[in-house]
């Protein structure tokens, strides 16, 4: 679904991604693990576009996209989230999620004026699924609230919602447990199961080893830049290499 | 060819003096992240204070630079102080607003005081110097030893000394020098007083080069926006070369425009430069 | 008194609708032009001149309209692609180049002295009832503006410009095309400014260079300040408050008689300089919406 091959991102002289070449299977979830600076949310940003590699190929359902844009990308069904959530504040939940989908010929400016029924017919339907949405990820008591108003883990959910609207195939998510309590990560994890099983294939960061053993089908570790190795997450918690790398002591 | 050649001599005095408002500007800029359209500003109120120095207590153009940029520098510092030190590090919009606004205002105090009369400064008539036909007026040469030596003088503390040391490390990354321990309140300082100093003595320079109004803030503006971003918004080296391009730009096309569209070939310059390299031509450090 | 403050009225509309263009642009989309008064000249110019050449004014003036959006639209293109910082620096620039050319091509703007006898809109009305007319009419131009700027605010569209405001890394990994949903609330923002110069043109029947100074875009810049960002109908207030303080300052000549005209302009420019500063540094955030915090902003 995705193959990344001998992709490589310099700043300055430091390699932040070395020669990383990989796949991520169409169906399965993948966790990059890896710690601090091994290069994962530079990854992130080389496939989403908003960062050009240096060199390599990217390829998304065999397509190559490496140095298009981060909508173009979006466009192709690759969805990413934020590190930190990158959240629009004033804007109420509700519509944070109607924006999600993507409809171009409704969303030029004269459109209100001259397709205003079918612009009026396609919010119902939105609003009918950001409901859903809303149910699923358990915010929907906050639905005419600003986002603002939402906690960081609420946040986080509130992200995953919007990759739900959007209906990608992949959707990367980086840290999505990060910074949220305890009873939330298990709702992020039933969640993403759910995704899941709807044909979403996930490529996930994560540092919480629980979270990735609960979820992961397969798993790649990088360090320094280059990915060290990959596999199940029990064939490769036994790697020396991981070991020492990563899972420490 | 004649024509060609005078325009490059006056290209190189006026670039030499727009060097001055650009260096201040690109480092406000690269300390403080914001277009600061204000220094246009300053520097029609030096051209004022030169003209207090020059024509009441009668000081020769050395002198009276030096007597507007000291009278700019509590200006200038005072401005950052009181107008723009809530700002540091907010996003662009807010300073840039208060600078439009404090460019008004500054425009329009010398109007207030001094009005809209043309005025030059008190400097004696002297013999220009010909060869083959081109003029050169002693006194430009004094303007010109005077912006490089200032900008020099600029340059050698940003190299050699430790808070030109401070201010480069600022202009970097502001966090990773707040993290080594660099002072960075005193380097914004120092940098607003090199910026309206510089400011000040451009406005002398400027009105010994020609004549004196308070339209010179726009005569300046553009021009300055447009050298800066030639050379790369926020590298100082860059907004000396950018100067200087733009100084040769400008006096070379108006041998062959009316000259009422300077400002426009700044326009012009600035759009081409958007359009193509938008990270400035001259990729140089410091 | 009565035709004085029609004409305040009028002025106040004319400066509402700049704010509501700089409302559209720098409200909803967050972006900064500092040259509102270009567009309001290329509206103004555009609409004088193909009327005086006997073009109607129904049709003289969307074409002024559409000369500004033209403009603007170019204008953003070429900015905002790859330096969005620049936008400010280049749209200051645009108001001093409009401006030069109206000086200088004789041929087409009649230089400093302008262009007299533009048609008026309501050439058969008294001047007392064409003031009135042209009120009504300012009036409908500020509230058809207001009406479509508040549908797209709740559009689709809208949508997608707020969370652009907020953070455009959103929907940009979202598929957007965030470079051209800026360019047409740029162009729409040039748009009615337009407007605002058309009728500025065919009101006063005369345009010239000294009527597009950058202090208009200052003006439009402060009411859209004491409005608030994204009050689109705050901007026009402030717009009407604005009008206010500049004709109280007309007083002044009475308060201090020793002053001189020049003088007088020069302190007006200054009051409204520090009006511009304090609301920067004192409300960020518009004064009404201290005030009240208006909904779905």
């Amino acid at each position: 679904m995705l193959r990344l091959a001998n992709v490589t991102k310099k700043f300055g002289g430091l390699a932040a991604v070395r020669d990383c070449s990989y796949e991520i299977r169409q169906g399965q979830i993948t966790c990059l693990i890896g710690p601090n600076g091994a290069g994962k949310t530079t990854t992130f940003n080389i496939i989403s576009g908003f960062l050009r590699p240096d060199n390599g190929a990217i390829y998304f359902k065999d397509v190559p996209i490496e140095g298009l844009a981060p909508h173009r990308i979006a466009r192709r069904g690759l969805v990413r989230t934020f590190q930190i959530p990158r959240e629009l504040n004033d804007i109420t939940v509700m519509d944070s999620l109607k924006m999600a989908p993507r409809n171009d010929g409704l969303e030029k400016i004269w459109a209100p004026f001259v397709r205003f029924r079918r612009i009026r017919d396609r919010e119902r339907t939105l609003e009918v699924r950001a409901r859903e949405v809303l149910n699923l990820i358990g915010l929907e008591k906050k639905e005419r609230e600003m986002v603002r108003s939402l906690s960081g883990g609420q946040r986080k959910l509130l992200e995953l919602g919007r990759a739900l609207m959007f209906e990608a195939t992949l959707v990367l998510l980086d840290e999505p447990t990060a910074g949220v309590n305890p009873v939330l990560v298990s709702r992020i994890v039933a969640l993403l199961r759910k995704l899941n099983e709807t044909g979403t294939t996930l490529f996930v960061v994560e540092h919480n080893m629980d979270f990735v053993q609960q979820i992961s089908d397969h798993v790649i570790v990088m360090a320094e830049g280059t990915s060290l190795t990959e596999g199940t997450f029990d064939s490769i918690r036994s790697h020396p290499l991981v070991a020492e790398a990563y899972l420490g002591r | 060819m004649t024509i060609v050649l005078q325009s490059i001599i006056n290209g190189l005095i006026s670039g030499a003096i727009l060097m001055l408002p650009t260096v201040g500007f690109t480092m406000i800029y690269a300390t403080l992240g914001f277009p600061n359209t204000a220094i246009a500003g300053m520097v029609v109120l030096g051209a004022y204070a030169g003209y207090v120095a020059s024509v009441h207590l009668e000081l020769p153009l050395a002198l009276c630079v030096v007597f507007a940029a000291i009278v700019l520098v509590p200006v200038g510092v005072g401005m950052g102080r009181v107008v723009f030190r809530q700002f540091y590090g907010r996003k662009l919009l807010a300073p840039l607003i208060a600078g439009v606004g404090m460019f008004l205002i500054l425009e329009n105090v010398v109007r207030f005081v001094w009005g809209n009369k043309i005025r030059s400064l008190n400097i004696p008539l002297e013999r220009p110097w010909t060869f083959g036909g081109l003029h050169l007026n002693p006194d430009k040469l004094t303007i010109v030893v005077l912006a490089v030596a200032l900008v020099g003088g600029v340059f050698a503390c940003l190299k050699f000394t430790p808070i030109g040391r401070a201010i480069r490390a600022v202009s970097d990354d502001s966090v990773l020098a707040e993290i080594r321990g660099i002072n960075s309140a005193r380097a914004i300082l120092v940098v607003w007083v090199i910026a309206s100093g510089l400011a000040g003595a451009a406005g002398v320079l400027m009105a010994a080069d020609t004549i004196m109004t308070p339209l010179m803030a726009w005569e300046i503006l553009l021009p300055m926006f447009a050298a800066a971003m030639l050379g790369g918004i926020g590298s100082p080296l860059g907004a000396v070369l950018g100067a200087l391009v733009m100084g040769l730009t400008t006096d070379l096309a108006v041998a062959f425009l009316p000259p009422t569209y300077k400002s426009a070939i700044a326009f012009t310059v600035m759009v081409i430069i958007l359009l193509f390299r938008p990270h400035g031509i001259f990729r140089v450090k410091l | 008194m009565i035709s004085y403050l029609i004409s305040v009225g009028i002025f106040g509309c004319f400066y509402g609708l700049l704010a509501m263009g700089l409302s559209i642009q720098w409200g909803m989309a967050g972006l900064v032009n500092f040259g509102q008064v270009a567009f309001f000249a290329l509206g103004a110019y555009g609409s004088a001149v193909l009327s005086l050449n006997g073009v109607p004014i129904y049709l003289s003036i969307p074409a002024g309209m559409f000369l500004a959006g033209l403009v603007g639209a170019l204008l953003a293109t070429t900015t905002l692609r790859l330096r969005e910082d620049y936008l400010a620096l280049v749209t200051l620039g645009l108001g001093e180049v409009v401006r030069l050319i109206a000086v200088n091509e004789m041929w087409l703007t009649g230089g400093a002295a302008g262009l007299p006898g533009v048609p008026r809109i309501f050439p058969y009305a008294t001047t007392q009832f064409d003031g009135l007319w042209f009120l009504l009419l300012a009036l409908l131009a500020v509230a058809v503006t207001y009406a479509v700027l508040e549908v797209t605010g709740r559009s689709p569209f809208g949508r997608v410009l707020k969370a652009i405001r907020e953070d455009e890394a959103v929907p940009r990994s979202l598929g957007r095309n965030v470079f051209s949903f800026k360019v047409q609330a740029f162009a729409t923002g040039a748009v009615i400014a337009g407007l605002a110069g058309a009728l500025f043109a065919h009101h006063l029947s005369l345009v010239a260079p000294d009527q597009f100074l950058p202090v208009v875009t200052v003006y439009a810049w402060i009411a859209v300040m004491l409005g608030g960002q994204g009050n689109h109908l705050g901007a026009f207030i402030g717009a009407l408050c604005l009008m206010a303080i500049l004709e109280l300052t007309r007083f002044g000549k009475d308060l201090l008689p020793f002053l001189e005209n020049e003088q007088l302009a020069a302190a007006r420019i200054i009051i409204v300089g520090v009006l511009l500063v304090s609301l920067v540094k004192f409300c960020p955030d518009g004064v009404m919406k201290k005030i009240r915090k208006p909904k779905n902003a």
